[in-house]
């Protein structure tokens, strides 16, 4: 056999566990249909570079912070997904998506078995910490943090004090999410961690890792937009928008919350019998303190404290008298049956969105309507992808609105003081609202015509009288 | 109590913390229809009907909090707004000298018992207010201290049985204090055999004391309720907040736990079970909170010097020894502690203004409420009305339980302008509102020629034409 072969087979060996959850989780997350409202605008910002060869630099999609600069953070991210249309269409979404959520349960699954923990304990840690992440598999560049942040611990953890060559791997990964999605600052932050641990405990011989650690930082500059990703990705952190779902602190009540519970009370509660390391102490601390701010961060405590739960919980639970294990000649066999699955099972991915959600019946009647369109603020990014002749007043881009607009539209869909006089300066001409809205209820009232209603009451369209 | 712990400096911090309380004004919305079922009690017998609203008038009300509502309106008639701001100040003495003492119990250090406790303290200060909750906290940091010292004395376990009939009299939070006596007496017959029939007469007698309330059985619905189903649409209910201010001690709490349990030697069975439960409820409801931080505060003094200590060797900087204090001050020393401190908290109260901060309140709306049923009033100054304006009852309040399902969701109807607020209100026959003005129903009722009676920043009272 010549040696890259026989490279080949060990590592097919060692990662043959990995690879066979890799491929079960590609063939899961490649059937689920696209149903994320901001991937309808990332897929609209990304088309456009796509056909203009350049940056999207200022907004071009609304009517009312139209020509205002725009963010540019996740560029590469954008076009990723568009390129992914391009190609395949809404399946081309489901398979990247798919694939990315592989690379990561890949990187966890071998996180979960660092020290020898056996499958019937790191199986159901890496079932609950995917369940947990479930919440944020939508078509959007933070799944490329959701596959480089366990890519990341599994090169960092378990790197040897001194010189490696692991290490040169770390500037390009760097330079590569900074411009796919602002997570690559919590990546910095574990990088951080790591490089000052492995100063404390190693000294001198930590130094690698802290000249590999700021070459990393150093290259993330190389991005067209590395203050403006910065600051935003500082806001959300510190001012979450409460108002989106997904920054909404963590509901231990909920099932994700509660399994993100069960990681915490586990780790706590393991620490507590059994102790644990500084490492973890100064990676786990601020990834939990990360966590407890929104609910969208929970994922990267549980894939990191998935790293560390396995050994312990051994230490602490008595082994079964006779568990099953695979017998070692049959598990690259399974993890190449499930993995060709996997590449067989992308055929199947749904070739439309799942848009349930979204007022699709209203696109008719909008169409030949014209004027300010005032829209509910989650169909935002819908309009701009089906619709993209009718500038939308608002939609899940929030950042370029929180001037003012997402205030007046707040004022103006709750019916607040002075909401006439909104409506009147922005000149709007028809409304697309969930009908429960207060102002639906009011212009109902006072004589709007219905342009067009959802029969199961989810959307009407209103036109001025 | 063994000589090993003084008292006095529980006391002296107790009494500390105590007259500080004395600066915050008295303000809860809810004090005041505690207030008023209070007066009710003592005059009429134990108030089973509701008597305040026109919507669920004869309808049957919780009476889990009686003693506790009958406590503050007697110290109310006692001492007017003075006895309110006394109670609450004693109360918190309690509750601060209680923390102290349970982490004095386990580190004979008063300086490390204090600066152990003194995030717990931090946390429970934003349950500093005028409610039967308050006298639940102290209970709570009561259990807590019989539960440190029956670590090495399980008889003293004999007293929570009266505790919880006390408690569960008090406030409805007497149910995680019955968990928690349950989880301790478990870990305590598992570890002790000779003290299994202790442990279940414990167990079967706090039981039997929580029945021992005025609604028997029933009692446990509430309590429960609160528990595994917290109301989200109150604030204090929410999901903790980290990013606010409660939740930063909250999670500074939390991460020195972590810390501390991955640095320090590893702690016994009964600490993992007392702590690990606690922290899950207190990760269910911002109001929570202060019960995972008051039960962590022994452990905190036991271990957090371990920890700091293995930080400092790590970083190589020396640490002064915290040996043992030499002399235990005696009983006398004590008692002439408690009686100063008492006097200090005494005296705070009677220099404390202690006349309630009715600035978010509609004042000025009093005089012209109209007499009899018809008044929809703001949910949050539904107690202020029960309390100020006996003559005119309240469309809803602070009580919650009553107005569920119907009355609840009728007040959000028109309260938030949903499509049949018009019908609501015809059925409902409300002929007059008096809410805060950007209230959508506010907004659209002054439109619609609705007078307006009374008005202010702060409110508006509206007239049906």
């Amino acid at each position: 056999m010549a040696p890259a072969s026989r490279a080949l087979t060990a590592a097919l060996a060692t990662n043959a566990y990995p690879l066979a959850i890799a491929s079960a989780v590609f063939i899961l997350a490649v059937g689920l249909p696209s149903t994320d409202s901001d991937t309808y605008w990332h897929l609209a910002t990304g088309r456009w570079m796509l056909e203009h060869r350049e940056l999207l630099r200022q907004d071009i999609f609304s009517s009312t912070v139209a020509g205002t600069h725009f963010g540019i953070g996740e560029w590469l991210g954008q076009l990723a997904f568009a390129a992914a249309f391009a190609t395949g269409g809404w399946a081309g979404i489901a398979i990247l998506r798919a694939s990315l959520i592989a690379v990561g349960s890949f990187f966890l699954a071998r996180l979960a078995r660092r020290g020898g923990t056996p499958w019937w304990i790191s199986l159901p840690m890496i079932a609950a910490a995917l369940l947990v992440s479930k919440i944020t598999w939508t078509d959007r560049p933070h799944l490329f943090t959701l596959a480089f942040l366990p890519l990341l611990l599994d090169l960092l953890l378990p790197l040897p004090p001194g010189p490696s060559r692991r290490l040169l791997a770390l500037p390009p990964l760097f330079l590569l999410w900074a411009n796919l999605h602002g997570g690559y600052l919590l990546g910095l932050a574990v990088l951080a961690a790591f490089a000052a641990h492995a100063l404390i405990a190693d000294g001198r011989r930590g130094l690698p890792l802290a000249v590999a650690a700021a070459a990393a930082v150093a290259l993330t500059f190389l991005n067209p937009a590395p203050v403006e990703l910065a600051g935003a990705a500082r806001e959300d952190v510190l001012h979450p928008p409460r108002f989106l779902t997904e920054f909404l602190p963590p509901d231990v009540l909920t099932p994700a919350g509660a399994l993100f519970a069960a990681f915490v009370l586990a780790v706590v509660g393991s620490a507590l019998l059994r102790g644990g390391t500084l490492l973890e102490a100064m990676l786990l601390t601020p990834l939990l303190y990360l966590a407890l701010t929104a609910q969208r961060h929970m994922i990267f405590f549980c894939f990191a404290a998935a790293a560390f739960l396995g050994p312990r919980l051994l230490s602490l639970v008595p082994a079964p008298a006779r568990v099953a294990e695979l017998p070692a000649r049959l598990r690259v066999p399974t993890a190449l049956a499930l993995l060709i699955a996997a590449v067989l099972s992308a055929a199947g991915a749904p070739a439309v969105p799942d848009e349930r959600a979204y007022p699709k019946g209203a696109l008719a009647a909008l169409r030949g309507g014209s004027g300010v369109l005032l829209n509910e603020y989650d169909w935002g990014g819908f309009l701009i992808f089906g619709l993209p002749e009718r500038p939308v007043f608002i939609d899940g881009r929030y950042v370029p609105y929180l001037a003012g607009v997402l205030d007046d539209y707040r004022s103006l869909v709750g019916l607040r003081p002075g909401w006439r006089d909104l409506l009147e300066r922005y000149k709007v001409a028809e409304i697309l609202l969930a009908p429960q809205r207060p102002l639906v209820v009011a212009l109902r009232e006072d004589g709007w015509r219905v342009g067009a209603q959802d029969a199961a009451g989810k959307w009407i369209v209103l036109r001025r009288p | 109590m063994s000589r090993r712990m003084s008292w006095s400096a529980p006391l002296l911090v107790g009494a500390t913390f105590g007259a500080l309380s004395t600066l915050a004004t008295v303000g809860d919305s809810d004090l005041y229809w505690h207030l008023a079922q209070g007066r009710q009690t003592l005059a009429e017998g134990l108030a089973r009907l509701d008597r305040f609203s026109w919507t669920v008038n004869g309808a049957p009300v919780l009476t889990d909090q009686w003693l506790g509502q009958v406590a503050w309106y007697g110290a109310y008639a006692a001492w007017g707004w003075h006895g309110i701001v006394l109670l609450r100040a004693v109360l918190v003495m309690a509750i601060v000298a209680l923390v102290v003492a349970a982490a004095l119990s386990v580190h004979a250090r008063p300086f490390v018992a204090v600066l152990a406790a003194l995030p717990a303290i931090a946390l429970t200060r934003f349950s500093w207010t005028e409610r039967p909750e308050l006298m639940g906290l102290a209970c709570f940091a009561a259990l807590l201290l019989i539960v440190r010292l029956a670590e090495e004395r399980p008889r003293v376990l004999l007293g929570a049985p009266f505790l919880l009939l006390l408690w569960a009299n008090l406030h409805g939070s007497f149910a995680l204090g019955l968990v928690v006596v349950a989880i301790v007496c478990g870990e305590l017959a598992l570890r002790r055999g000779d003290a299994r029939a202790l442990a279940l007469g414990v167990v079967f007698a706090s039981v039997v004391a929580t029945l021992v309330t005025p609604s028997g059985p029933a009692i446990w619905t509430s309590a429960g309720g609160h528990f595994l189903a917290p109301p989200r649409v109150i604030q204090e209910e929410g999901v903790p907040d980290v990013t606010e201010p409660y939740g930063l001690v909250f999670a500074f709490v939390i991460a020195a736990v972590l810390v501390t349990s991955l640095l320090s030697r590893p702690a016994p069975l009964r600490e993992a079970a007392l702590l690990i439960p606690l922290f899950f409820v207190s990760l269910t409801a911002a109001r929570h909170t202060p019960f995972f931080a008051v039960a962590s505060a022994p452990y905190l003094a036991a271990h957090a010097p371990d920890a700091i200590a293995a930080i400092a060797r790590r970083l190589r900087v020396p640490l002064p020894s915290l040996g043992l204090p030499t002399a235990v001050p005696g009983m006398r020393i004590d008692l002439a502690t408690g009686i100063l401190g008492i006097v200090a908290v005494i005296a705070a109260a009677a220099l404390a203004r202690a006349e309630p901060d009715l600035r978010s309140y509609p004042v000025a709306a009093l005089e012209s409420l109209p007499k009899g049923t018809g008044l929809l009033n703001e949910y949050d100054w539904g107690g202020f009305l029960i309390w100020y304006a006996p003559a005119t009852p309240v469309f809803v309040d602070g009580r919650l339980f009553p107005y569920l399902p119907g009355v609840l969701d009728d007040y959000r109807a028109i309260v938030g302008l949903r499509p049949e607020w018009q019908s609501v209100i015809a059925r409902r026959d409300v002929r007059a509102l008096l809410l805060r003005p950007a209230a959508p129903v506010a907004v659209r009722a002054r439109e619609l020629g609705w007078r307006v009676v009374s008005s202010s920043t702060g409110y508006v009272l509206l007239a049906r034409p």
